[in-house]
């Protein structure tokens, strides 16, 4: 059975601090401190685009494991601001890294639920066609669409990237999916000329009202309930959000972490960071992955360490 | 009426307004109280649950304190 066996990440190394930037934009710090959580934003360097972020990502997981560039089966990528729309970014860091011409590769259109679509898509896919190796990147520097003079985008979103590995020697088994999507919430969180506009209100009612049945439904699916799940890594759409979650869930702050503080929202890989983080924690055993945002698109899984 | 306003203070004291609820105020902005935009959200949304009703974006920035919530709740569940 196809899982993931290990995660490699990349933050670019420049760093915005949030509390100045908030005081430029007359957001109070305590806001930013208890609210939305970020006191650190991962910023790209000039120039360096998706197609970077996600090639060092995938670089650091092939050292990482040493796995060979040859062995790879298949490529996805999750990006909402690839380099450009075409071709796909996935065909690009296969030319960039020499993979097999015989690699399956593509992309994979969505936002901050995007994570969770790929583990499902890339699972179905090698189980179906018998591939070995699969490698999902995820890669989103929205800092390319968000205007810094926006309070209610400036303040939340960091670049980052981040490469899973997918195969038989697996370290997590996935388990059952949840899917949601409510299109006519798309006008809330889009961009307009380039640049991201969101409505923090719409995005805020459909993570409470629409990720804690989602997460419930995966557990149903696996046949296991909130109890026995030892962790749920849920996308970082905001400290606040992350406080919502856990009341309605009635969970307790160490069972939905909030973990970028210092980094920020970073769109398809916020999830993949926060599995990395915790990967050596042999303790957590079962874990819930949720990913929502833009579309309205959510989704869910649940996670087995073997 | 009184009830509602009852009910929307109870509400409110129930939801994450990112302030100390304890001495909250029907008359005063809630902005001037110390509720940001995230506390707003917040509070329309469990008001919308509670109450049943839709509230739209135009509506949402006019509702500034917990009277001017009630006059309107009020007026959409008279109107329903």
């Amino acid at each position: 059975m196809i899982g993931i066996q290990a995660i490699a990440t990349y933050l670019p190394e420049e760093r915005i601090n949030s509390l100045s930037r908030a005081e430029t934009l007359g957001v109070p710090a305590s806001q930013i401190e208890t609210r939305i959580g970020f006191t650190g934003l991962s910023r790209a360097a000039s120039g360096e685009q998706a197609s970077h972020m996600g090639l060092q990502a995938l670089k650091n997981l092939l050292a990482q494991t040493g796995t060979t560039a040859e062995s790879i089966d298949l490529l996805i990528v999750v990006s909402q601001t690839p380099d450009q729309n075409i071709p796909h970014l996935s065909a690009e860091l296969h030319g960039r890294m020499g993979l097999r011409e015989d690699c399956s590769c593509f992309d994979i259109g969505l936002g901050c639920s995007g994570y969770v679509y790929g583990l499902s898509i890339a699972k179905s896919y090698m189980e179906a066609n018998d591939l070995e190796v699969g490698v999902i990147v995820t890669s989103d520097p929205y800092s390319k669409i968000v205007d810094p003079a926006d309070k209610g985008t400036a303040l939340i979103f960091g670049d980052g990237a981040a490469a899973t590995l997918l195969s038989r020697q697996a370290v997590f088994d996935i388990g059952k999916f949840a899917f949601g999507t409510q299109g006519n919430g798309a006008e809330h969180l889009t961009t307009r000329s380039g640049r991201l506009h969101m409505s923090g209100r719409h995005v805020f009612a459909m993570a409470a009202q629409k990720v804690p049945p989602n997460i419930l439904e995966s557990l149903r699916k696996s046949e296991l309930t909130l109890s026995d799940v030892d962790l749920i890594i849920a996308h970082q759409g905001s400290l606040a959000v992350l406080q919502e979650l856990r009341d309605r869930l009635n969970l307790p702050e160490g069972k939905v972490p909030f973990f970028s503080r210092e980094y920020g929202n970073t769109v398809s890989s916020s999830i993949p960071f926060g599995l990395a983080g915790i990967w050596n924690q042999a303790e957590l055993k079962t874990l819930v992955l949720s990913g929502f945002g833009l579309g309205f698109s959510w989704a869910s899984t649940v996670l087995n360490r073997r | 009426m009184e009830a509602l306003k009852q009910e929307i203070m109870t509400v409110a004291k129930a939801t994450k307004l990112g302030i100390d609820t304890s001495n909250l105020q029907y008359d005063i902005p809630l902005s001037t109280q110390g509720v940001d935009s995230i506390g707003m959200f917040s509070l329309v949304l469990a008001l919308q649950e509670k109450f049943q009703i839709e509230i739209p974006d135009e509506d949402f920035g006019k509702l500034d304190s917990l009277v001017t919530i009630a006059d309107y709740v009020d007026r959409r569940l008279r109107t329903n």
